[in-house]
């Protein structure tokens, strides 16, 4: 049997060009597919989950909401995203490859907090250029100037009535934005539509 | 002076000369210059009469200047731009560009003869109340009544067809907002700016400078205006200061959110129009400076609304701004010093003033001196009692205010001036109470509700250092407000001010006619100061009924020159005074927005989410036809080329039950729950038992709301010791994690569980028949799916296809069927491999509609269908799921006497007497057909269906007893009644031996 094929939220992607790109003069749009994301609970308090998560991660998730951290796992580049009390996203490289649920899932005891992968329930888009502030300012209500905002911040939002998670990943300024499957395809077209009326003014 | 342009100054305005541009009024063309709005460039050419009034169909010109227009109303177009119509446009905002074409929103067959002119000769039948008291009968004709109004009436027409032009939505964050970009906001955004605040400002003008676009002052020894164009330039050398030109901020809702109205495009000729047409911005202040200016207001004499009577301030801005001249010999009549000056900028323009007449007896101030100096007649003590001139101004009648010493003045310019209102519909909006002030004759914004304040005009200072000085003051104690530095006092430059605008209260003349002339309040609407006596006769007193009854205020320009008139005239027929009778609410938006601004993006598809499954697009290639569920969209049925819904629907029904049915079931909701509680938590959450459900079996819950009433069904797995996987319906998925996470956040915090939405990150493929189980083996090979090693109800992990699985052996169709769950990423890759082995297997498709055809045969129930919030597990008959062992959440209401009632309605099927009629879903049962009125109803069918497998139609329904009944009839809408037998909801295979096998 063949290797068995992904696709991406967005469909069918040709060959020659697998990520979904929206690339006007003042903005970018990117989508990155197929990134291993997983969803951690659990208390910081509690020592066996916080060292769990520092065993595999070497730091413990953040506390702070609305902020996220950059780390390592091996060699792999790790967020751990807060996505609530008690909550975060750990956002990874590769889905297929990345031993990130395993490892988590073993140094965390089940009494303890949850794991539970999201890769396929996710997709990546990453927004950058000069307007890239506006474009986030089209479609949802978080203040992302940075004097409010900034790298390490993140957000959950309704962007364009989807919900979506924004981080700001650097200063020039870079924002991801994690969507839920299912939005995503529509929430591409709608960034669209927006980056095209941006472009033309 | 141009000959194309016959009323166009020498020099002066704000206009360029050398940029002629061509436009069209009423299919006539006419050429005006860039800078110009409509109203000054059909001034510039002498149009004086530009629109019919909407009840008497009287001729009217320009009143205004700006966004306070009531007559000079057009519907906008531009020459080779097809659809792109603006129905009712003022022209005082319209700013002239090449190609416009604009069209008066009345007046038929012309303007000079309007057939409906006669009307205004009718006299007093057309008083106040007039519709509502004529129209009411007889009651049936009012159909006719309202297709003859209607092509009278109205301010333009809705263009048809899509509107295509675009539309942007953006929010925005600032410490100060600023409204306004007249002397007092832009000493204010300044001032707040320096302070490092974060400003916005926003101004509706296509340039900053307010009041002072359409004024000759000085500011510090110069003309103001080097003053603004100081302001701006210091204005965008701040980082932090955003200045939204053509964008008036038109509602301030609560928390500081301020939307506004930026005109992005309308300005500039349609080839080099580009990005959207409107921009709304959704702005949240943290500090609101409102700088929004005063309106003039006028004065209500006898005849008050002929074309060449308007405002002595839009006078002279036409003057001033355009260089235009409003008439050639003027009248000025006033109450207060403002229009003073207004005159004496006229003949600066070399415009004859014929005469200034002030109802005061002592009036003009210092401004006396120079009117006397300019040569200006002045009629102290003296008003206007009426106006001659039938489609244009010729003559004036001024009186003293006894009526004596009547003389008539010849000219085709009155300007008017009855004092000025602030602006205060955004104080208002935010909450704030307007109170009116005596000495100024006008009401000032109350205590600040939200964190905002009004500088300059809007709040009643009117003198112009005054507000330049309290603009800078209100913008540093704004950024001082929000947390920044004091920049201390803000000096601000001298003024020239002479004068004052408090008027000499004087809301109506009256000319002791017997029989007065119609003097109009509300120009708009043709609200006549008759009429408000005549409302206040007929006994309204509230100042919000009398604006229904006269129709003050109401229309696009929402009584921004008659309110205040209005209210005080009517205050005046009550004995009260206009503070007791007080304003009518002031309501966003404060200028028409477009619905396609409101809209933003959000037209056509992306008019809200659709979520589609990773299968979608072989959904849509195999033609499938879709539903909407919630913000879902499924696939309703798959028709084969020229196949209609029900042969589809019959094939698809058959195929499930004969060969293997496929359907993609991703939509269903799934939570996972981990924890070593998440066993109590089920337990509490649902009705039936979970602590004795072993690892790899599966479960079908119901779930109630505290009243006991279903609330959400599903089929929940145990994975793992502490692991569970519960399903949903699919639009109550997200209601249920909600609730979850209320009961575990709020109630049980001591349950170590967890929850976690997967329905995106699982694609779930149904497999539904006979064959499914060989199809799945050919696929699988790893997992033994013998039905005793597979048993019903049970899940497996594992490989199908070579992608990592879940497999449940669940049913919801009533056949042997499979859900094979995979990472969504390879959801259509997975399908894809099944649907290779349509010959093998005789896989057929089907939708939504077959999975409640099939789940209807077997009596399950669809929450939301067979429930409405009103429905207990045991008027469903499953009492069999109620747990008597526990507490669920739920169950103490299930004690209710009226749960217990034995009259409930029960779920029951239904089989019509004809097995070809189909019963409507929704029609209501009844016991006895034809019978007295009131019929008691006896239940109402909940599903219905033609049952292909059975060969004849069946239904579901809610009936009073339940199977106590054995025949009711069906009240259809075409009259007939249908005999249909109650009968078990089971109506194929009752003891499950196919899902089982």
């Amino acid at each position: 049997m063949a290797e068995p094929r992904r696709e991406s939220p967005l469909g069918r992607a040709p060959a020659a060009a697998p990520n979904r790109l929206i690339e006007r003069p003042s903005v970018r749009v990117e989508e990155l597919p197929f990134r291993a994301i997983l969803v951690l609970h659990g208390r910081t308090g509690r020592p066996r989950f916080a060292q769990g998560v520092a065993q595999v991660l070497g730091r413990p998730p953040p506390d702070a909401p609305n902020t996220f951290v950059e780390t390592r796992f091996g060699e792999e580049g790790v967020v751990i995203a807060w996505a609530g009390p008690e909550e975060w996203f750990v956002i990874g490289q590769e889905e297929g490859t990345s031993g990130l649920r395993v490892a988590l899932r073993q140094a965390i005891p089940e009494t303890d907090g949850a794991v539970v992968d999201v890769s396929s329930g996710f997709t990546l888009f990453t927004l950058e250029g000069r307007r890239a502030r506006d474009l986030v300012a089209a479609g949802c209500s978080i203040d992302v100037h940075p004097r409010a905002f900034g790298p390490g911040r993140c957000a959950q939002t309704l962007y364009a009535r989807t919900g979506v998670s924004v981080l700001q990943r650097d200063e020039t300024p870079r924002f991801e934005m994690m969507v839920r499957r299912s939005y995503a395809a529509w929430l591409w077209r709608w960034m669209e539509s927006s980056a095209e009326l941006m472009a033309v003014e | 002076m141009s000959i194309s342009q016959p009323f166009r100054l020498v020099g002066g305005g704000r206009i360029d000369r050398r940029r002629r541009v061509d436009f069209r009024f009423n299919g006539l063309r006419f050429e005006g210059y860039r800078g110009d709005t409509l109203a000054s460039a059909l001034l510039a050419n002498g149009v004086r009469t530009v629109g019919r009034s909407i009840k008497y169909h009287r001729p009217r010109g320009f009143v205004g200047s700006g966004a306070e227009e009531p007559n000079g109303i057009f519907t906008v177009r531009h020459t080779g731009v097809e659809g792109s119509t603006i129905p009712h446009a003022p022209g005082t905002v319209v700013e002239l560009v090449e190609g416009l074409e604009a069209h008066a929103v009345n007046g038929w067959p012309s303007l000079r003869f309007d057939f409906a002119g006669g009307l205004q000769w009718l006299g007093g039948m057309l008083s106040a109340g007039f519709y509502y008291k004529t129209f009411m009968w007889p009651r049936a004709a009012w159909h006719w009544y309202e297709w003859a109004i209607r092509r009278m009436a109205g301010n333009g027409r809705a263009p048809d067809g899509p509107d295509p032009d675009r539309y942007d939505k953006r929010n925005a964050f600032c410490d100060v907002l600023v409204v306004g970009g007249g002397p007092a906001g832009l000493a204010a955004s300044l001032a707040a700016a320096r302070a490092g605040a974060r400003v916005i400002l926003a101004d509706d003008q296509p340039e900053l400078g307010g009041s002072l676009l359409g004024a000759r002052r000085q500011l510090g020894g110069k003309p103001a205006f080097a003053w603004v164009a100081n302001c701006a330039a210091a204005l965008a050398d701040e980082p932090e200061v955003t200045v939204l030109s053509r964008t008036t901020a038109f509602g301030f809702y609560d928390h500081g959110f301020v939307a506004a109205l930026e005109r992005c495009t309308d300005h500039l000729p349609p080839p080099r129009r580009r990005g959207p047409r409107e921009r709304v911005w959704r702005i949240r202040a943290r500090r609101v400076v409102l700088a929004a200016g005063a309106t003039e207001r006028p004065l209500v004499f006898e005849n008050n609304d002929r074309p060449g009577i308007m405002l002595a301030g839009a006078a002279a801005a036409y003057v001033n701004r355009y260089g235009v001249a409003p008439g050639r010999r003027a009248v000025v009549f006033t109450n207060n010093d403002s229009a003073w000056r207004a005159a004496l900028d006229l003949v600066e323009a070399k415009i004859e003033v014929a005469a200034i007449v002030d109802v005061r007896p002592e009036p003009g101030g210092a401004l006396a001196a120079r009117a006397e100096a300019a040569g200006i007649p002045v009629l102290a003590g003296h008003a206007v009692v009426d106006t001659q001139g039938r489609n244009a101004l010729r003559r004036v009648r001024a009186a003293r205010l006894d009526g004596s010493g009547a003389r008539n003045l010849d000219c085709d310019l009155l300007a008017v001036s009855g004092g000025w209102n602030p602006n205060l519909h955004l104080h208002a909006q935010s909450g704030g109470r307007p109170r009116f002030d005596e000495t100024r004759g006008c009401f000032l914004p109350g205590p600040p509700v939200q964190a905002e304040t009004g500088a300059g005009a809007c709040r009643g200072t009117f003198r112009l250092d005054a507000c330049v000085r309290e603009g800078a003051q209100a913008g540093r104690e704004a950024a001082l407000a929000a947390g920044f530095r004091d920049v201390g006092v803000i000096s601000a430059p001298s003024t020239d001010e002479e004068g004052t605008t408090d008027p000499d209260p004087a809301w109506a003349v009256h000319s002791r006619r017997p029989r007065p002339r119609r003097a109009f309040v509300d120009f708009q609407n043709d609200a006549t100061a008759a009429d408000l006596a005549l409302a206040v006769r007929e006994g309204f007193e509230s100042i919000e009924h009398i604006k229904r009854y006269t129709l003050l205020g109401f229309g696009t320009d929402q009584g921004k020159t008659g309110n205040v008139n209005g209210m005080a005239l009517a205050a005046g027929a009550l004995g009260r005074s206009p503070a007791q009778v007080g304003t009518t609410t002031f309501r966003p938006p404060y200028t028409p927005v477009t619905f396609g601004a409101a809209a933003g993006l959000a037209t056509g598809e992306l008019h809200d989410p659709l979520r589609v499954t990773p299968m979608h697009e072989w959904h849509e290639a195999q033609g499938a036809v879709f539903e909407p569920v919630g913000q879902w969209l499924r696939p309703w049925y798959f028709p084969k080329p020229g196949e209609e819904m029900r042969a589809a629907v019959a094939r698809e029904c058959l195929a499930a039950r004969e060969g293997v049915g496929l359907f993609d079931a991703s939509t269903l909701g799934k939570i996972d729950l981990q924890g070593p509680d998440a066993a109590v938590f089920l337990d509490r959450i649902y009705t039936n038992d979970w602590s004795s459900l072993a690892i790899g079996r599966c479960r079908y819950g119901l779930m109630l709301g505290e009243d006991g009433m279903v609330m959400d069904d599903g089929v929940t797995a145990r994975l793992g010791e502490h692991h569970y996987l519960m399903t949903t319906t699919t639009g109550g998925a997200a209601h249920v994690l909600g609730w979850l996470e209320r009961w575990r956040q709020t109630e049980w915090p001591e349950l170590r569980v967890r929850f976690t939405s997967v329905t995106d990150q699982w694609a779930t493929i149904g497999v539904a028949g006979p064959r499914s189980r060989d199809l799945v083996a050919s696929l699988c090979e790893e997992i033994d799916l013998g039905p005793e090693s597979f048993r019903f109800m049970e899940f497996r992990e594992g490989v199908f296809a070579g992608v990592p699985c879940r497999i449940f052996r669940i049913s919801f169709t009533g056949e042997l069927s499979f859900e094979i769950n995979v990472p969504a990423d390879y959801g259509r890759y997975a399908w894809d491999r099944i649907v290779e082995r349509t010959e093998e297997f005789s896989i057929t498709p089907y939708g939504t509609e077959t999975m409640h055809v099939l789940r209807a045969e077997k009596g399950f129930i669809v929450v939301g269908q067979e429930t409405d919030g009103s429905v207990t597990p045991v008027d469903l008959g499953m009492e069999w799921i109620l747990s008597k062992k526990k507490d669920f959440i739920g169950r103490r209401s299930l004690a209710r006497s009226d749960c217990r009632r034995p009259d409930r309605r029960r779920l029951v099927g239904l089989a019509a007497a004809d097995p070809n009629e189909v019963l409507p879903e929704g029609a209501q049962l009844v016991d006895e057909p034809f019978t007295f009125l009131p019929v008691p109803m006896v239940g109402y069918v909940t599903s219905s269906y033609w049952s292909p497998n059975l060969g004849r139609s069946i239904a579901l329904a809610l009936v009073a007893g339940g199977r106590d009944r054995s025949r009711v009839f069906a009240a259809l809408e075409d009259g007939r009644f249908v005999p249909v037998d109650v009968v078990s909801p089971v109506f194929l295979d009752p003891r499950g031996e196919r899902q089982r096998g």
